[in-house]
Order: C-alpha cells, then structure tokens, then sequence
C-alpha cells in the first residue's frame, strides 16, 4: 500500500516511519501521539519510548519535516529539556510522546527516526 | 501469569551469551531477537534480580525512568522459548569468560561499571563519607554495609554530575513525596528522622564542564522546600554570557539555567542546596570518633583554601571500569577493542556495550542507542545462518550447583514486592535479599 493511492479512512493519517535502513509506513489515527502509533501498530523501532511517553527518556526522538515541525506548537521546556539528551538533535527535532497527529497531517507525514550509532560508527 | 512457551523451530542457530541485565545487555538482547529469528540468548547477571543500574542507581522519585523495565520485561515474555535469564551468577567465579566462548558463538559484555571512583585524599576512611554508589545502593535497597548517619545539619555532596544531584535531591526532597515511590521503609524512616538541612554540592571544574543534565539540575534548582542556586561570580558570569551565542543548543540551555539561578527560585525556604564550581576537596578532618566534620576545598583557580564543617560527606565523581578474569587489555589496562564494538577472541565472536565498553557515562537513551548498534553488527555477522553446536552453559552451571535465578522467579519477586507496595501505600516494597527469599520459597 506504499503507492499513496489508496483511500483512507477520515480520521487516518498516513505515518511514515523513516530510519536509516527500514521504511514503516503504517495508518495513524487523528489524536494519536507519534508514540501511540508505534506502539499501537507495533512498528519495530527498538526501544522507541522506554518511558512510556512520561518526558522521562528521548528515545522517541524523532526529526519532522520543516512544515510539520513549524505548524505545531512550540515544545515546552519539559520537552527541550529532555530533547537536549538527544543523539542526532536537530533544529526540526521533537519527542514523538508529545507530537499528536491532527487534521491538518493528512494524507500523511514522513518522520525521521535518528540512529546515531549506526550512522556515526559503523563507517 | 507468564507461559513458557517451547520452541517449534528445530535447529537453533547462533547461541549467545549476555553478560548483564542492565540496559546495555537487554537492548542489545532485544535487538538479537529481533533481527535472529533462530538465534538463542542465555542472560546472565550476578545480581540476584535483573535490569542494573535501572533497579539499583536510577532515583526511585524518576520511577517513570524504570518504565523501560516493561520492554525488556516483553523481550523475556515473548519470547521464553529462546531467552533465558540466570541471576545471581557471577562471571568470573561461578562460571569463567574462557568457559563461555567455548559454550556460545558468541558473547556479548555489557556487564556495566558498578565500582565508585574512590575519593583519594588525606581522611577520606571517615566515618560518613560515602561515595555516591554506596548511597544510592542503600536508597535503592541494595543490600550495602554502609547505613549513612543524617543528625548533622550540613552535608557536602563532591561531583558534578546527575548522581551528586539524585544524592542531594533525595536528601532533601518531602518525605511525603518520596514515599510513594519504592524507596525501602527503612531508608525512608532513616530520612524521616534526618537533619540534614544545607548541602553544597562542589565540582572541580567550570559550569561550561559540569556534566549534570538540564532535567536534573532543574528538578533540583525547583524543590520547593529548598533555597537552591548556583554559585558563579560576577566576572565568570559576564564571560559565559558572552560566550552563551556561539554554543550548541543543549549547553546554552543548561548555562542559561545556571546563571538565571544565581538567585535562588525560593530563597526563604528552610532548607538550602548550593551548587558550586572550581572547587577541589583536599582533606577531610574528623572527630574523636573517626566521623568527618569538616573537608577544606580548595579553589582550583586561585589555590584558595576553605574549611566546610559537615557531618556527610557523599563523593559522586564517578565509576571505573573493571575488567573480568580473562578478557585482553590493551597498553593502558583497558579492555582490547578490535573496533567500536568488537573484542578479538579465537573461540567466539565477543562484543562488547555500555558502560563496560567505554568510561561509564551517559542515560539509558545512549546506552541504547548503541546497543541497537551492536544488535545491527551482531545480525550482520551471524547473516549466514549455520546450525549451532555449542552447548551453552546451563551445565556448568547445574553441575556445579550455582544456585541461579530465573526470570519466573524474578517476576515471583516482582509480584510480592508490588503487593507489599500496595499494603504500604507505595509503589513497590523492595526485598533486600531476593536470593535468600527466593531459595525459601524453594
Ligand atoms: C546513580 C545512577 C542514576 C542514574 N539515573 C539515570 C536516570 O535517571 N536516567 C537515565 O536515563 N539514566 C540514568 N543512569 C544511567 C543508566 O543507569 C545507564 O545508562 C545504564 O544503566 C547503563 O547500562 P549498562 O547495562 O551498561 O550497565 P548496568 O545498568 O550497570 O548493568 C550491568 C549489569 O551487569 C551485571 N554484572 C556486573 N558484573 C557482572 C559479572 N561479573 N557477572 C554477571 N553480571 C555482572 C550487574 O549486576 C548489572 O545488572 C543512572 C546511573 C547511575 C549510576
Ligand atoms: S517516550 Fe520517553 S520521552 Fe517520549
């Protein structure tokens, strides 16, 4: 289903799930975290939200397009604060626990999912 | 209750070792399994419960933190027909390195660095000066010799890193608060009666090097019962304001945090926590009875000496390294690393992560995100499939008798100290000595 022609339910968005190796493209629903839709559809994102979407980790570190960052509200500081740990931060980077997919994402988003390790080591 | 379920697939292809049940080893475990669908992992850990540093260093007021228990926990359920735990074994006593890369195709060192850097100065065997692992150990319920001594007013925590700061924060934290978490009663009620009233947590080097991170060092700035701030003079103040537009995101936020906190967010609050910087201890002075009461600091910038009366003195300067009988060291003692990853053996293929694999730092999200790595490496070595023969060492250890803990037992333990938790009004109620209870149930 990866050729976009095919129809959606209203409330779904598209969710493209991008790392350095894998693309997951699965159906998110409007009102779901990035988080909820990784859990929710078991994308296989290794250890992708260890605390649960409680602001206590970054492993929901994901890097959004410059539209979809710039049409969300700004992070607060609880969410910075836990972003500063982040491998691979970036001007565009948010915790997927805290980005809740809304009307104005369909048909759909692409996100980022950094992994330094692979990227910086394995050279 | 958890199922075993039993293996459908004939042949077992790679068979591999784990050596520790913290992050390090069950992240890189999780990433075998899932990219080995043939591969078989035997997790072993010298403690007598799983998961490190996320049971015995993470604060029990960050219980959110240990939330990542739940996903090594689904590893273990979801696949009990080829991971198995086996606590309380010790590598290096009850069963040897040289023995497991005969055992397995392939061994994974991700034992951690559990042992405090000492504090090497004139007086440091005082009674109460404790380093920062021997504190935490015993405010996370790890069975440890050392009861701290809380009558004396003023405490000075050295280090300036997220353990200096979990030590002061649980210190002064509202008991009230804290008990409801899984701090042990008996912790707890030592922390009831205590006095500590002022800490000054003192580092070495420059705000620029502290190594706290954003979140800690603002929990603790924020406490409400306390006057916290930091102490930077005027002229170091003026330089990092200059210097605050050139730098990287993460350490213009956190100076930024330290210099607004110059002036504390609650300066009539009884209690008072200072965070300090350039300041070095040189010894530490003691009473009749062989307990501190007092360290001179010295100003590593203007050789300034300062005598600090205090009756606790906690150390958090960080955690060595330590290597098991029978690994390769390079010229410095350190472990021998053919890469970033690999350790050369002629037996089997030997990785290693975390915090054993490099100097011991960094929270569990980069701990991680490098055993994601590994996992990556060690799917790519064991691509070409082949039938194992190794026989892995639950022999040895039935032969020989080691008394070790499984998963099930471990969630035997979970269950009662969650339920003794309720009765208590917390979240969980830890056992001390999990391996003596469980061998009571047996
Ligand atoms: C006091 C403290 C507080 C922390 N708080 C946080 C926090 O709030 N948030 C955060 O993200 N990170 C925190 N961290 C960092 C986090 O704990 C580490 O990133 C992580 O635990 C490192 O994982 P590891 O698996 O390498 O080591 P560990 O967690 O130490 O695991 C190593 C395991 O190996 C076992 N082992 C050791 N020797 C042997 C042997 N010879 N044979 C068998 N088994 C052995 C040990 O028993 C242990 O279970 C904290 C660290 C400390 C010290
Ligand atoms: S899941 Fe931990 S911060 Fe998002």
């Amino acid at each position: 289903y990866a050729s976009g022609a095919k129809k959606i339910a209203n409330d779904k968005v598209l969710v493209t799930f991008k790392t350095a190796e894998d693309t997951f493209e699965v159906q998110g629903t409007i009102g779901e975290s990035l988080l909820d839709v990784v859990v929710n559809k078991d994308v296989p994102l290794d250890g992708f939200g260890a605390c649960e979407g409680t602001l206590a980790c970054c492993t929901c570190h994901v890097v959004l397009t410059e539209e979809h960052f710039d049409r969300l509200a700004k992070p607060e500081e609880e969410e910075l604060d836990m972003l500063d740990l982040a491998p691979e931060l970036t001007d565009q980077s948010r915790l997927g626990c805290q980005v809740i997919l809304t009307k104005e994402d369909k048909p759909g988003v692409v996100v980022k999912v950094p992994s330094v390790t692979r990227d910086a080591r394995s050279l | 209750m958890f199922k075993r379920a039993f293996s459908t697939s004939s042949i077992r292809r790679a068979k591999i070792a784990v050596i520790g049940s913290g992050p390090a080893g069950l992240y890189t475990c999780a990433g075998i399994v899932s990219r080995l669908p043939n591969a078989s992992v035997d997790v072993f850990d010298r403690s007598a419960i799983p998961y490190g540093l996320v049971q015995y260093g993470v604060a029990p007021d960050h219980y959110d933190v240990k939330r990542c228990i739940n996903q090594f926990e689904k590893v273990f359920y979801d696949h009990g027909d080829r991971v198995s735990l086996f606590c309380n074994v010790q590598i290096g006593s009850d069963i040897m390195y040289d023995e497991l890369v005969k055992d397995y195709d392939a061994v994974v060192l991700a034992y951690g660095a559990n042992k405090a850097r000492s504090l090497a100065i004139p007086g440091s065997d005082a009674v109460n000066c404790l380093s920062g692992g021997d504190f935490v150990a015993w405010y996370n319920g790890k069975y440890s010799k050392t009861l701290p001594l809380l009558n004396d007013p003023n405490a000075v925590v050295i280090g300036n890193g997220n353990v200096a700061i979990d030590c002061s924060r649980i210190l002064l934290s509202s008991i009230q608060k804290l008990g409801q978490f899984d701090i042990p009663e008996k912790a707890l009620k030592l922390l009831k009666s205590s006095n500590v009233q002022n800490i000054r947590i003192f580092g070495r080097r420059g705000p620029k090097e502290a190594s706290f991170t954003i979140k800690e060092l603002r929990e603790l700035l924020n406490l409400e019962n306390v006057t916290a701030s930091t102490k930077i003079s005027d002229e170091i103040a003026a330089a990092l304001e200059k210097a605050l537009p050139s730098l990287e995101r993460p350490k213009k936020r956190i100076l930024q945090l330290m210099l607004d906190r110059r002036s504390p967010k609650f300066p009539t609050a009884d209690k008072s926590c200072a965070v300090e910087f350039f300041q070095k201890p040189v010894s530490i002075e003691s009473d009749a009875a062989g307990r501190i009461n007092a360290v001179t600091m010295e100003n590593t910038q203007t050789g300034e000496q300062t005598r600090v009366p205090c009756g606790l003195l906690i150390y958090a300067i960080g955690y060595e390294n330590v290597l098991l009988p029978g690994l390769p060291t390079n010229a410095d003692g350190k472990l021998l690393m053919s890469d970033w990853c690999r350790v050369p053996n002629d037996f089997a293929k030997v990785y290693a992560t975390g915090w054993c694999a490099h100097t011991p730092n960094g929270v569990i999200a980069v701990t991680q995100s490098e055993a994601v790595g590994v996992a990556d490496e060690i799917a790519k070595d064991f691509s070409a499939e082949k039938p194992s023969n190794k026989p892995g060492a639950k022999a040895r250890l039935d032969d020989r008798g080691v008394p070790y803990l499984t998963f099930h037992d471990w969630q035997y333990v979970d269950y009662c100290e969650k339920s003794m938790g309720s009765i208590l009004g917390k979240l969980r109620e830890k056992i001390q000595d999990a391996a003596a209870f469980i061998q009571l149930r047996k």
